[in-house]
């Protein structure tokens, strides 16, 4: 092999050996951004299902807060306690005297 | 030698393109390893992200205040982007305005009127729905349209509206004590346990894209801020709602002002209630006014015969009187050179006779208290107040707490008439927390409890309960004893109107009269009652307090029926079984 020939072997070898390297390179960069965008995905979805969760116990909060439940029995016709004037009895009752007398 | 010389030897028309080479390494070298947050010249941003505030729980876990998403269309207008040139902006906002005008309903060039021509971002829209949101976001995209971005942000809410909100106070926005923006505790819980409940925000140093985007180059752009702790109160909401309807129906009937109550159980010092109305809303900012507060802990008043229940047990615990021993009631006396007469010296003006101890409380017989003080002598009198923390805060876990000095003997602006004064709630101010913890060691065999708000706190580091803690021995246990024989016969001889079905109940009455520049106000009072039960094994004790009712001014009349509707509502409620000699 002569001088010229050992000099474009070197010459071929360094480029495939950059080459290779500049893929390999390229290919840990692009899988480095890959996971990225995808934890970061994973992170926005994260916050995401969070605010979704916390939007939710709002709601639930909202609706049974005492305001909205006392609004919602009273649109139901219940009233309080001590503002109802009593049940009425279906039937007449008579009621046995205490200490009947002779 | 000669020739590896010349091959080496650098020629002068290579010279600018190695050191243009040279040049592009080292400032590679630089971004590499002592700026890689900024590299290729990417303008950064620093985004402080808010952590969302931990929730406040009532003690059977009601959510009373809570953090929830709302979202803010922010207008982004970097001058280095747009050369800074107004014109740019105007053509620029005109554009934004065609596109979210007909989704927002309002004009985005009216509302960005106020934005500064340095300031790079602007609200333009806050608390819009994430519906809206959706759209918004989805109708830039599809525009392609520049500088606008949808945010979301937590935004503090209180679904049990004005209920809680002297006691779970209000959050602002403005700078902490570190000197850092985000939202801090302004008053009630939110304030006294603003550390547990705000979490750590994060502050980024991000790269952004060309769109001013951030860019995922860094771990820490992935930092999430750390969720609050979660703060649980001892209130318990039902009982809270309960107090403040009855509390509301006396204020109409009676025709009050305003009014206070407090529920707290004395064995513990744990507060079951706290209302006082008109109440304000937590929910809407601009409300929260100078009356924003909470009167309970941080109003002053003169209590009045409630004040008698602390002279009687000074002068039992000391032996300076028992039950049974009378006094003569004339209905005026004459104490340290001014005049002391009793609240009914028109209809008695001579007196009652004679009376013994129980009936100086039932009938409340201001002559009779400044008797007490006159046996008790001040030294020991001044004691007992300070044995009942009279005068002094009662470490009661929420903040701004108002203490007023007692003018006590041995101080250079003290007089002799102070002390018959005092001995009936007049001359001494106390909050009516202050009086109800007082009252409370009477409930408690004589010992006095710390009172709290909060009885849980969890964070990831784990959860920290308040355990009850005796503040001091008030009074010996068979003085407290005696004395809750004698404010039970109180309510059955007298203060019928106080009467709870079922239950046997002690308590006592309070008419005071309220100080102004020029004196007493000759029209108006404080109607107070301060009771608890029952008798055998005390569970509750309740103060209602009414300000200057108009219907009429006794405190055995208004104040008196709020505490036993209230009582007779929440004693069943806590699973108190009813007396065996209960009414």
């Amino acid at each position: 092999m002569s001088g010229r020939q050992r000099l474009l072997l070197a010459v071929v070898g360094a480029l495939l050996f950059l080459a290779s390297f500049s893929l390999l390179f390229t290919f840990l960069s692009t899988t480095a951004v890959e996971q990225g965008q995808i934890v970061q995905h994973l992170s926005e979805t994260r916050a995401a299902l969070e605010r979704k969760n916390a939007a939710m116990e709002e709601a639930i909060a909202r609706e049974s807060a005492i305001p909205r439940l006392r609004e919602r029995a009273r649109a139901m016709g219940f009233v309080p306690g001590g503002e109802h004037p009593g049940l009425p009895l279906s039937l007449p009752v008579t009621l046995p005297l205490e200490n009947p007398g002779p | 030698m000669r020739e590896t010389g010349s091959t080496l030897r650098l020629h002068p028309v290579a010279f600018p393109p190695a050191l243009f080479l040279g040049l592009v390494v080292i400032r590679l070298i630089y971004l590499t390893f002592y700026a890689p947050g900024e590299p290729l010249g990417v303008q950064s941003l620093e985004l402080r992200l808010e952590a969302q505030r931990g929730r406040i729980l009532d003690r059977h876990g009601a959510v009373l205040a809570i953090d929830a998403p709302r979202y803010q269309v922010v207008l982004e207008y970097p001058p280095i982007a747009y050369g800074g040139d107004p014109t740019r902006r105007a053509k620029w906002l005109q554009q934004v305005d065609e596109v979210l005008n007909p989704l927002l309903g309002f004009s985005v060039q009216e509302a960005a009127r106020g934005w500064p021509d340095t300031g790079w971002q602007f609200p333009v829209a806050r608390g819009i729905p994430e519906d809206l949101a959706r759209v918004v976001s989805r109708r830039v995209g599809e525009t392609g349209l520049r500088g606008v971005r949808v945010m979301p942000y937590w935004k503090r809410v209180y679904p049990e509206g004005s209920l809680l909100a002297t006691v779970v106070g209000f959050v602002f926005f403005g700078p902490g004590d570190q000197g850092m923006e985000g939202r801090q505790g302004a008053a009630g819980v939110e304030k006294a346990y603003d550390e547990f409940l705000r979490g750590k925000p994060v502050t980024l140093r991000v790269p952004v894209d060309a769109e001013g985007r951030p860019l995922p180059v860094r771990e820490e752009a992935l930092t999430q801020p750390e969720p609050g702790g979660e703060v649980v109160l001892t209130i318990d909401r039902t009982i809270q709602a309960m107090v403040a309807e009855e509390l509301a129906r006396g204020l109409q009937e009676s025709g009050a002002q305003r009014g206070d109550a407090v529920v707290l159980r004395p064995r513990t010092g744990e507060i079951l209630a706290m209302v006082s109305l008109p109440s304000f809303d937590p929910n809407s900012p601009e409300t929260l006014d100078r009356d924003a507060r909470n009167p309970v802990v941080q109003d002053l008043y003169e209590p009045g015969s409630v004040f008698k229940i602390l002279t009687m047990a000074a002068a039992l615990e000391s032996g300076v009187i028992r039950p049974e021993d009378r006094y003569l009631d004339q209905g005026c006396v004459e104490f340290g050179g001014a005049p002391i007469c009793n609240w009914d010296r028109d209809r008695y003006p001579g007196g009652r006779g004679w009376l013994d101890m129980t009936e100086l409380l039932i009938y409340s017989r201001n002559v009779g208290a400044a008797h007490l003080a006159r046996l008790l002598g001040p030294e020991r009198f001044y004691a007992a107040l300070h044995a009942f923390g009279i005068g002094e805060p009662t470490d009661v876990d929420l903040p701004y707490e108002a203490v007023m000095r007692v003018r006590a003997y041995g101080d250079p602006d003290w007089r002799e008439a102070d002390l018959g004064r005092q001995s009936f709630g007049q001359a001494v101010s106390v909050t009516p927390l202050q009086m109800a913890v007082a009252a409370s060691a009477v409930a408690n065999d004589g010992l006095i409890m710390r009172p709290f708000v909060v009885q849980e706190v969890r964070t990831p580091e784990g959860v920290k309960r308040t355990e009850p803690r005796i503040r001091r021995r008030a009074i010996s246990a068979q003085t407290a004893r005696t004395l809750r024989e004698m404010l039970a016969a109180v309510i059955e001889r007298e203060a019928v109107k106080a009467r709870v079905p079922g239950y046997r109940m002690a308590g006592k009455t309070g008419t005071a009269q309220i100080p102004t520049p020029l004196g007493y106000d000759p029209r108006d009072t404080i109607a107070s009652f301060v009771g608890f039960g029952p008798v055998e094994d005390p569970q509750v004790l309740i103060l209602v307090k009414l300000d200057r009712p108009r219907r009429s001014p006794w405190g055995s009349e208004e104040a008196a029926p709020v505490f036993a509707r209230i009582a007779a509502r929440i004693l069943p409620l806590l699973g108190v079984p009813p007396s065996s000699s209960g009414p």
